[in-house]
């Protein structure tokens, strides 16, 4: 009887044992992000980490798509044959799109089904990828816009380094002081330099306490249907800043995007600048020893403006691929990118900020925070902003944005003036968000 | 006996004269199937399925949704961004055909003689012609750089080459005219030989100086080579599209919004594939108006 | 010396001298991108011509760090290009073939349909190829690269072109000797239009390696991506740096470069050959 009783205890054993193994063949899957430069390699690092982790259990292929546009028609035409990844890193202003398109598994599915504490997260951050209290992809690279400043400059201009301007008003003040001319008037260093960025905008949109759209700001049962920013004098204000720096000769117009007020900031060109967060780190290494970089919150419109920043960069989609291993495994991924660690090396290699609360007890992070004071500068920044100001939700939002870049360009050269600009962007928005509601 | 005839009785096996067997008649098109395989299915079969699509409005994924007919084109002729793209196109192609012509001319009479370090000027020249376009617009993204780039050093100046409206044509145009410069000189190179020497030499006996011979000779002698050329630059620069992408995307406001970069942002960007199709149909009509109207021109100034 | 001589040696002069202000025009852009990629990065930002050290680490970087794959870039560039090249020797010998030797019904109209395809510009049918492929699931693989540019109007032109110059008593005489066409286009004309085969095969290599817009569009991972993609991937919205995507563009010209100064000789003669009519 001991007998048989120990060779049914062995064979059960050996069964466990054989199924264990076989349950052993990693899940494969892909990760798809538009991180370059620095901040890939991060992101490369990371993803190594992780499959060193879970040798054997799960095994992440991380591909670059290039920028985030390009990544998005890559899903487009992809999602008609089928998923082409698991996690997908899209930017802030893909979220529509990506609700819409019904390929993504909100993680909210997840953090319900495994009861994850989802004030893990900071409530700012996670409040942007919510709509009606489900969160649909997890934040992951977030930045805010930040104003840079060049604190040797400061001081030789006489102006005290450790204050940095809140408003255009001070903006435009200081800038007369800063810039530098030489003998034959050319100038060598202007006092403010910015690039023409539609993040911007819909930054200023917040910071004055208004919407960019309708049916509360996209972010309502309907989707938007027009614009709001005409009606309320958002734009005008905004596009009157950019007349007045450019009529006041205080700054050079430097292109689209953000590289090349980036180089100028860091070769001394420009004395203060706005930029997101994320760049820090690189214009840390850039600039080096040559001068200090000071950090200050975006500036207002008017002085006594009292909304906040909403958050930029990207997060984490899952794409529902039907398949439960897979989706687990990316879970378990998402997770892992989100984990206080993890975020306090992405922190420290890019200045994108730490999502996970917890991040802020590390001492990775406290050290990192002890060196460059200047990364707690946005996580101050994101703390005193309301929740309410999240801003935007619009499915056709990219070409929104660079419609917003191109009028802008037009007003700076004097095409159009302000009503006009104003008048002619909101149309063209109103009539590409028309047509997709139109086919979609 | 003459010579074809003993030609003909000296095989053995019979010379087919009168029957063409079924082979031979459908032998040519099976040397011709390959090629046009590949050009039906990815020629002829998707420029149909454009001026398909082009009639209509599509969703985001480019399906076909709600039938517009004519609606595309109407409202493109209405867009003042549209013509926009059409005159910077035009002017763009202008500046580019041209100057790669004159590129391509310069260099290959700076290297019709022998002298040492020719051989090296000769590679030199042709060179671009190995040099992709999306690595050279990287390369002058750089070189253009408003506070830290060759040019503006070398000048002395700001000047924001690719960010500013009145530069950014130019900047362009320049980047084009560089990559063109290469396959301009092999060929008006090989044209130049073709001149015969005696021409130049009884030339010389009458006492013609260089530019004299250069305009009453070389240059209607080449006027083949020249008009071939111009129409391939022609025809390239109207596909020009990675400087455009890397360098200025179309801006500032709509300075370099050539028609193949608006078709491009319309569909991969927009989402609106039915306008995107709608472009290039109007751009292919365009290239084939001038192509025929180059043509006509070629019987009045083309000396063979 | 006579005047004559004299006056002629002047001019050779002059005309060397010429040289150096265009060849500096020319070689320009490679010379600086080329400093600027073993340059520090702060003496980029302060304006430096010439690097006062030379230092490698963005190479190294480009090809070892997990996050860039030049070596795969580069190793699919080459099994594009290269089968392309061979692709279009083939069909458009194949085509020319037919259009120089043989006459049918038809010879005419198809022969202007050619030439109409060299009329329809690429972004025609650019966006209905891109959706034809991705319906056929095409799209991350080697024949989305591939197969769409197996031919090509300028190659059929530039390889008639050759073969026109062969005179019709060879090809009369051949059949004359029970020679069927297939086997005359393989033992005699391939042999003797080799200059051009050449010619056609390095121009579509080199044309194919600097493809940008359809590699862009149809591939997703970096086991197909090929190298002017890799470029882009040096550059981020959001983080920057100059030296190394200066390393970058020069990775990617090496290859081209060196294919050109290889074959140089035989592609300019062979384009040169089919150029002198127009």
């Amino acid at each position: 009887m001991r007998k048989l009783l120990s060779l049914i205890l062995a064979a059960s054993l050996l069964l466990g044992l054989g199924s264990a193994l076989a349950a052993d063949a990693p899940t494969e899957i892909v990760f798809w992000h538009s991180m370059g430069g620095v901040n890939g390699e991060a992101i490369a690092k990371m993803v190594e980490d992780f499959n060193a982790a879970y040798e054997g259990k799960i095994k992440v292929t991380v591909e670059f798509q290039g920028t985030y546009d390009d990544a998005i028609n890559k899903v487009k035409a992809a999602g008609m044959s089928g998923m082409p990844c698991d996690v997908m890193q899209v930017y802030d202003i893909g979220s529509r799109f990506m609700i819409d398109s019904g390929w993504a598994l909100p993680v909210q599915e997840m953090i319900d089904a495994e009861g994850y504490d989802i004030t893990q997260i900071e409530p700012n951050i996670a409040a942007y990828y919510t709509i009606d209290e489900k969160l649909y992809s997890m934040p992951f690279n977030s930045s805010t816009p930040l104003l840079y400043y060049n604190k040797t400059a400061f001081a030789e201009a006489g102006l005290d380094p450790e204050v940095a301007p809140k408003n255009f008003d001070e903006i435009i003040e200081m800038a007369e002081k800063l810039m530098v001319k030489d003998a034959d008037g050319k100038v060598s260093r202007y006092g403010f330099g910015m690039g023409n960025y539609g993040w911007f905008f819909e930054q200023w949109m917040g910071k004055m306490g208004l919407h960019y759209v309708d049916n509360n700001n996209g972010r309502g049962v309907d989707p938007a249907t027009k614009v709001v920013f005409d009606e309320t004098g958002g734009a005008e204000a905004i596009f009157n800043v950019w007349k007045r720096l450019i009529d006041d000769g205080v700054i050079t117009y430097l292109g689209r995007g953000n590289n090349d007020a980036k180089a100028a900031f860091i070769s001394g060109n420009i004395a203060i600048t706005l930029e997101s967060t994320a760049a820090l780190k690189s214009l840390l290494v850039n600039v080096g020893d040559n001068f200090e970089i000071g950090t200050g919150y975006f500036p207002n419109i008017h002085p006594d403006d009292e909304g906040g920043v909403s958050i930029g960069g990207g997060s984490l989609w899952m794409l529902n691929t039907g398949d439960d291993a897979r989706q687990n495994a990316s879970w378990e991924f998402v997770k892992y990118m989100i984990s206080p660690d993890v975020q306090a090396f992405w922190n420290a290699e890019t200045g994108y900020f730490p999502i996970t609360v917890a991040t802020h007890e590390l001492d990775a992070f406290k050290d990192n925070l002890a060196q460059y004071p200047q990364f707690g500068t946005a996580i101050d920044q994101l703390h005193s902003t309301a929740p309410q100001y999240s801003g935007a939700l619009l499915s056709v939002f990219p070409e929104a944005r660079s419609l917003v870049e191109t009028y802008t360009e037009r007003l700076i050269n004097g095409e159009m003036d302000v009503a006009k600009t104003v008048e002619n962007l909101a149309k063209e928005i109103n009539s590409a968000i028309e047509i997709y509601n139109l086919t979609n | 006996m003459s010579l074809s005839d003993s030609l003909k009785t000296r095989t053995a096996k019979p010379r087919i004269t009168v029957k063409k067997g079924f082979y031979a008649t459908v032998e040519p098109y099976l040397f011709l199937l390959p090629a046009f395989t590949i050009f039906a299915l990815f020629l002829f079969y998707p420029f149909g399925r454009t001026i398909y699509l082009s009639t209509f409005l599509t969703d985001k994924l480019g399906n076909a949704k709600v039938f517009w007919g004519l609606g595309n084109y109407r409202d493109l002729f209405a867009s003042s961004s549209f013509w926009a793209s059409v005159g910077v196109t035009f002017q763009f192609v202008a500046i580019v055909a041209f100057g790669g012509l004159i590129a391509g001319l310069t260099t290959s009479l700076l290297t019709t003689r022998k002298y040492p370090g020719v051989t090296f000027a000769s590679a030199s020249y042709a060179m671009p012609v190995a040099i992709a376009s999306a690595a050279a617009s990287m390369a002058f993204r750089m070189i253009l750089h408003p506070t830290n780039g060759l040019l503006n050093i070398l000048l002395g100046t700001q000047i924001n080459w690719r960010g500013d409206p009145n530069w950014a044509l130019f900047s362009v145009s320049m980047v084009t005219i560089w990559l063109a410069s290469g396959i301009n000189f092999i060929f008006i190179s090989a044209g130049l030989r073709g001149v015969p020497d005696e021409l130049y030499e009884s030339a010389s006996i009458d006492g013609a100086g260089y530019w004299r011979k250069l305009f009453s000779i070389t240059l209607p002698s080449i006027s083949p080579t020249l008009f071939f050329q111009i129409i391939i630059n022609i025809i390239s620069a109207f596909q020009s599209f990675s400087q455009i992408r890397l360098l200025t995307e179309g801006g500032p406001g709509d300075a370099t919004n050539v028609i193949v970069y608006a078709i491009y942002r319309d569909a991969f960007f927009n989402f609106r594939f039915g306008t995107a199709a709608a472009r290039s149909i109007i751009l292919f009509v365009i290239v084939l108006v001038i192509t025929l109207i180059q043509f006509s021109f070629e019987k009045r100034s083309v000396h063979y | 010396m006579t005047s004559l001589a004299a006056r002629k040696n002047l001019a050779k002069l002059g005309n060397m001298l010429l040289n150096i202000p265009m060849l500096l025009v020319i070689l320009a852009p490679l010379i600086y991108t080329l400093m600027i990629s073993v340059m520090p990065p702060d003496e980029i930002y302060q304006n430096v011509l010439i690097p006062s050290t030379i230092n490698f680490g963005n190479y190294v970087k480009a090809f070892t760090h997990p996050a860039y794959n030049f070596l795969t870039f580069i190793r699919n560039s080459f099994i594009v290009s290269t089968s392309v090249m061979l692709g279009q020797m083939i069909t458009c010998s194949l085509a020319a073939f037919a259009f120089a030797f043989l006459d049918f019904k038809g010879k005419k109209l198809l022969f202007i349909l050619v030439l109409a395809t060299m009329m329809v510009p690429g972004e025609a049918t650019i966006i209905a190829n891109y959706l034809t492929v991705s319906r056929w699931g095409w799209l991350d693989s080697f024949q989305a690269l591939i197969i769409p540019y197996l031919t090509s109007a300028m190659g059929i032109f530039l390889m008639r072109q050759n073969y026109l110059t062969f005179s019709r008593e060879l090809h009369e005489a051949a059949q004359l000797d029970g020679c069927n066409n297939p086997r005359f286009m393989a033992s005699i004309v391939v042999p003797l239009s080799r200059p051009a085969l050449g010619a056609l095969g390095a121009y579509v290599f080199l044309n194919t390696w600097n493809q940008y817009m359809w590699p862009l569009l149809v591939t997703n991972s970096s086991s197909y991506r090929t190298v002017q993609i890799g470029i882009s991937m040096l550059y981020d919205i959001d983080a920057e740096s100059l030296g190394l995507m200066m390393a970058g563009v020069v990775i990617v010209i090496v290859p081209s470069l060196s294919i050109f100064i290889f074959m140089q000789k035989q592609l300019i003669n062979g384009l040169m050959a089919g150029a002198v009519k127009g």
